[in-house]
């Protein structure tokens, strides 16, 4: 893979991303008109919705943007703009050149390299120009911002798991052993069915979710829940449906459940497997870009396969943990209440 | 501190504060003494000699920020931390 193609693997928001937020937050409509509004004739409403959404991302309330409280944003972009259109050929425009040997040495006054960089950076990653460097800068102080987050289990948030996910409902702690789980598998795999219930994105979310929320031998298990799952829709006479949805998507568990498994992965060399697994859990744990030894212990193939599907996959879930976060949050509602109901017979 | 400048086609004087070099390509980073002017340009081999010129396209263009965000990631880490 080529440095750029690896530097592009950090694209947060593509522009189809950005349509699909900006379709679900009513609020990216109002900052998208602030921002066409602050430069007339300028930026293109593509381009207003980047910046809307990198603002909403960045946690920035809607009433503080409308109010100007974070204007530099798109003066960056502004900026960034006209520096692309400064240094691009434009159209039916006659090529010029300047010869390397005029340039002479001049004194200069005191300047801040680093605000050149700041500004050339932010207004061109902001516009996409230049996927860049997210995620640990991202303060979730607002409601939208949390929201985009809302089903994404951090490593390490306990509290967070054991409330939320259908996994936690269906996850004994063993008695007398340090931290080991029991995972009811067939539970998993028959409340994912059952939350989902013919939604087949709501499906992609609750295995995606799944996934995450294993705490230990992560892939072995969702092959066992894999397993469930095809068991328990054979017995419902929807086995196709289910396959071909596994099949068809290429989310994060395509790679887990159908890639490792075409390619003989999981049969052929367990090591390699468990590679595999490693380097998409350092992936995880980085956010940002996979390292280590494990990753780079794989074939390229392999490396591209894990990048683009985990692109993929936390994009699609950010924005289907928002689309059904009711349902769920009124699924594990429902489920406390029967648990409790069931503690007082 | 002493800079390179030059006058580019526009006529206006530019110093050079920075340079990209990916494989073959040579590129620079030009800002206007009050600095609200930056652009890029690319080095070409042109009638016998190294010249500037503008970058062909919005991809190309792309590819040097990207160069040029990679290499100076320090600076944004420090603005954004």
């Amino acid at each position: 893979m080529t440095e750029e193609a690896r530097l592009n693997k950090k694209v947060k928001f593509t522009d189809s991303d950005v349509w699909t937020i900006f379709n679900n937050y009513p609020e990216c409509e109002k900052i998208v008109a602030y921002v066409i509004k602050k430069y007339p004739n300028f930026f293109s409403k593509n381009e207003a919705m980047h910046i809307a959404v990198y603002m909403l991302d960045k946690g920035y309330t809607l009433q503080d943007i409308l109010s100007g409280k974070y204007d530099d944003i798109i003066d960056y972009s502004y900026q960034a703009e006209i520096i692309a259109q400064k240094s691009i050929l434009r159209e039916q425009e006659e090529r010029k050149y300047v010869p390397v040997r005029n340039a002479s040495l001049k004194p200069r006054g005191k300047f801040s390299f680093k605000k050149i960089v700041i500004t050339l950076a932010i207004g061109a990653s902001i516009l996409a120009v230049v996927p860049l460097i997210k995620n640990n800068d991202v303060n979730k102080d607002n409601d939208i911002s949390k929201t985009i987050g809302l089903l994404i289990a951090e490593p390490g948030d306990e509290d967070y798991i054991h409330k939320r996910n259908i996994v936690s409902q269906n996850t004994t702690a063993l008695p007398g052993t340090d931290g080991a789980f029991y995972y009811n598998v067939f539970g998993i795999a028959s409340d994912i069915l059952r939350v989902s219930n013919g939604d087949y994105e709501l499906f992609d979310l609750c295995l995606l979710d799944t996934y995450y929320n294993l705490k230990m031998d992560k892939l072995r298990n969702m092959d066992d829940v894999y397993f469930n799952l095809k068991l328990q829709a054979s017995n419902a006479g929807t086995l196709t449906v289910i396959e071909e949805r596994l099949d068809r998507n290429g989310i994060f568990l395509d790679y887990l459940l159908n890639i490792c498994t075409e390619h003989g992965l999981i049969k052929k060399d367990s090591s390699y497997y468990e590679r595999c697994q490693v380097a998409i859990n350092n992936y995880r744990a980085k956010r940002v870009e996979i390292e280590g030894e494990a990753f780079n212990s794989l074939g390229d193939y392999d490396k591209e396969t894990i990048e683009d599907l985990i692109a993929k996959g936390y994009s699609l879930r950010e924005v289907l943990a928002e689309k059904y976060k009711p349902m769920l949050d009124e699924w594990v509602k429902e489920k406390e209440q029967t648990r409790e109901g069931n503690r007082n017979l | 501190m002493e800079l390179y400048s030059i006058q580019l086609e526009d006529g206006k004087d530019y110093y050079i504060i920075d340079t990209i070099v990916d494989g073959e390509d040579r590129y620079a980073v030009f800002a206007d003494e009050e600095n609200s002017n930056f652009l890029i340009r690319k080095v070409v081999f042109h009638e016998g000699e190294d010249c500037f010129t503008t970058l062909d396209s919005k991809d190309e263009y792309d590819k040097v920020m990207i160069l040029f965000l990679e290499k100076h990631k320090r600076e944004m880490s420090e603005n954004n931390g």
